[in-house]
């Protein structure tokens, strides 16, 4: 047996045929090579054989992998994204000079982890939603505002003291966040949470998978640079915050803030929590009202006969035809429409009738918060006159059934009212619920007809949004959209129980129609 | 070498697996995936053929894929995306291969028709070719007697083979990927076709068998 030798004696000869195959040569080299091909016929079987020869290697089978082979790829790299994660919060604290680098660092191995765990997981739910599952538990939130620096801006003692009385709900949302900001804890979480809440907790994931990649990735972005960021406790904190309190306020107004750029968006913010700050502190007790109410109702009377002897008879036998709940109201607001303005005339009418404090307060407000406050008071006093007579034939909340509660939901509730309870927190709504019930002062109706009767008006709201409906039942639910959204309060203008005209018209007040 | 942010911006524009490893440098997981998808099928034959075995090929690609990703933060495009691609490839196989046992060597040892070698493979042949010299190969057997001329390469021939052919790297490309001048490439490739010539064409031609041997280490 002799070895076989490879063609090596002609090494030079076998570059130029194999560069020639290739393509390699300049213009004038192949030409060469083209007329030697023409006159060598040794030359030319050579190059015929390599040619043959690199053409069988066209028989080598092509290779497909299976997709085993891209799931474990991926996971792999899953693996690597997580420990360049742990490494990079392990090196923070002690790196301090490089921290934004490293902080950079971290937000992205983070960002291609969640973004690859997402994707992986496409079509296993469980994964999906548990790759991105603080953003999408918190969807609502996380969509209010683009960076983080919003949320710095934000005044937190102004939202604390808006939220005083909800710190335990607060609270517990700030855990929950916390909790499942790290990965280890998502799927406990899961396993432990309620039938409900997974219901609603798929509602928003698929609203996260319906929006856009792009909008997807800024989500996670937003959330890992929280999670990443020193005071990462207080973001959560104040983004939630901001977000329940954004669900306080009318659509339009929802609407309006969104579309700010974020520096003014802060600023409108602060304007508007200073305002409620103010208008919380400008409330008054029963008994405060009810001393404004009787201090107020000479005036009234005075008024009365005034604005009667103006009228035309048209505008006077729909007076007539009107309750006396309404006519009432009609004359506290012609008053205060006449008052405006001149602080002293409003010092006057007002001296005796609230608490200095307040009163001292009341006139600091600019003319439009004035106004605002004073249709508040006049609202709640003949609304407290009102209820009187429910609450008699009522009894104290202590008492009150739940079966009693769902029955006045739902028989005696419109729909409207019924929508606005759905969109407060569920301990929350309850609350309102039975305040009602019981005949009492409900807060929305009086901001609603201050949006309606007394602030200028704003742009074009939202699009109108797909609310939850049904009837029994629904009200132990805290209402969301199908989707996952929680819907904001409805603050459509709509008939009021007892009618009021607008501040600048000199009308009576509407008759009821049957 | 500091890569010119001319450079950058020619294969930015130019090849989207460039544009696609830009978005994976900037966290995009959607693109890491798209450009895994894209080159696995190709980077995993690449390795079969150079480690001869489809499970060691399957994680060579493996972690060639992960060291793209580790490199993700450093990457700046100066060649073309399969160039830089084929680079980290090639440092992968070979750092793989040095570190094995010292790997079987061949020879191509021509025997006459009829005479058998007892290797498996020239035995199918030959039962194959019903000892017809002449006789036209089947595929099969031709896929086979194509992988043994392509083991029988050395490593350096087979990654210039597998390159040029399937992967359609010019030689600079080919040399920048192995770091050999382009005058190297060119003299690798030679060899190459040479030795696959002289193994395959005495098949292609008269149906002659090559035994491939083992040599004892």
């Amino acid at each position: 047996m002799r070895p076989y030798q490879p063609t090596s004696k002609a090494p030079e000869r076998l570059e130029q045929i194999v560069s020639y195959l290739d393509g390699e040569l300049s213009a004038e080299e192949s030409l060469q090579v083209e007329e030697r091909l023409a006159a060598d016929n040794e030359f030319r079987q050579e190059l015929q054989s390599i040619d043959r020869a690199w053409s069988a290697l066209d028989q080598l089978p092509l290779t497909t992998v299976e997709d085993r082979f891209a799931k474990t790829t991926l996971e792999m790299v899953i693996d690597t994204a997580r420990r360049e994660v742990d490494e990079q919060t392990q090196a923070i604290p002690v790196q301090q000079r490089r921290r934004s680098v490293r902080i950079a660092v971290l937000i992205a191995s983070a960002a291609l982890l969640s973004g690859l765990v997402f994707r992986f997981g496409w079509q296993n739910p469980n994964r999906a939603l548990l790759a991105d599952l603080p953003v999408i538990q918190n969807i609502e939130a996380y969509s209010q505002f683009q960076e983080i620096e919003f949320l710095r801006q934000l005044n937190p003692k102004q939202l604390d003291d808006f939220w005083s009385a909800e710190t335990d709900e607060l609270a517990a949302a700030v855990h929950q966040l916390t909790l499942i900001s790290s990965l280890e804890n998502r799927s406990s979480w899961l396993e432990g949470i309620a039938a409900e809440e997974r219901v609603a907790l798929r509602a928003k994931y698929n609203r996260f998978r319906s929006l856009p990649e792009t909008r997807q990735q800024q989500l996670r972005q937003l959330h890992l640079k929280i999670s990443t960021a020193e005071d990462a406790e207080q973001l959560r904190k104040t983004m939630l915050q901001y977000q329940r309190w954004l669900n306080t306020l009318p659509a339009s107004e929802q609407y309006e803030l969104r579309e700010l750029p974020a520096g003014e968006r802060a600023k409108r913010v602060d304007e508007l929590l200073r305002r409620q700050a103010v208008n919380k502190s400008l409330d008054l007790t029963p008994q405060e009202l009810q001393t404004f109410f009787l201090a107020v109702k000479p005036r009234l009377d005075e008024k009365k006969q005034e604005i009667l002897a103006r009228m035309s008879s048209h505008d006077r036998e729909m007076y007539d035809a009107t309750s006396g709940g309404r006519r009432a109201r009609y004359l506290m607001f012609r008053l205060l429409l006449e008052s405006r303005g001149d602080a002293e005339q409003l010092r006057l009418l007002l001296q005796d009738a609230i608490p200095e404090d307040k009163l001292q307060a009341f006139l600091n407000l600019p003319p439009e918060e004035k106004r605002q406050r004073f249709g508040i008071w006049i609202w709640q006093a003949a609304e407290q006159e009102n209820s009187g007579r429910m609450r008699s034939g009522r009894r104290s909340s202590q008492e009150v059934s739940e079966k009693e509660l769902e029955d006045y939901f739902t028989e005696e509730l419109d729909a409207a009212t019924i929508e606005r309870l759905l969109a407060l927190p569920r301990d929350k709504m309850q609350q309102e619920l039975k305040r009602r019930y019981l005949g009492g002062v409900p807060r929305e109706d009086l901001e609603e007809f201050i949006v309606r009767d007394f602030r200028p008006p704003l742009g074009p709201g939202p699009p109108p949004r797909p609310g939850e409906g049904g009837r029994r039942g629904a009200w132990q639910r805290p209402r969301e959209f199908r989707d996952g959204r929680p819907g904001p309060p409805d603050r459509r203008p709509r008939e009021l129980p007892l009618g009021f005209p607008g501040p600048e018209e000199d009308r009576p007040p509407p008759v009821e129609r049957p | 070498m500091a890569i010119s942010d001319s450079t950058a911006q020619r294969y930015t524009a130019q090849d989207p697996d460039v544009r696609l490893m830009l978005k994976v440098r900037d966290d995009d997981a959607g693109a890491f995936e798209e450009l895994m998808r894209r080159y696995q099928d190709r980077l995993v034959r690449l390795m079969t053929h150079l480690a001869g075995r489809r499970d060691m090929a399957e994680d060579l690609a493996q972690e060639t894929f992960l060291r793209v990703y580790r490199s993700r933060g450093r990457y700046v495009p100066g060649s073309k995306f399969s160039t830089w691609l084929y680079t980290i490839a090639h440092n992968v196989a070979s750092n793989a291969l040095r570190g094995l046992a010292r790997r079987r060597e061949v020879n191509l040892v021509r025997r006459e028709s009829g005479e058998m070698s007892g290797n498996p493979i020239d035995i199918t042949a030959l039962e194959a070719s019903g000892l017809m010299p002449t006789r036209q190969l089947d595929k099969a057997e031709l896929r086979e007697v194509v992988k043994i001329a392509v083991a029988a390469l050395n490593e350096r021939q087979r990654m210039a083979v597998l390159l040029n052919k399937f992967e359609h790297l010019s030689y600079e490309e080919i040399a920048d990927v192995m770091d050999l001048s382009p005058s190297a490439v060119k003299s690798l490739l030679s060899r190459a076709r040479a030795n696959l010539r002289d193994v395959l064409d005495p098949y292609l031609q008269q149906g002659t068998k090559v035994e491939v041997l083992e040599e004892t280490p």
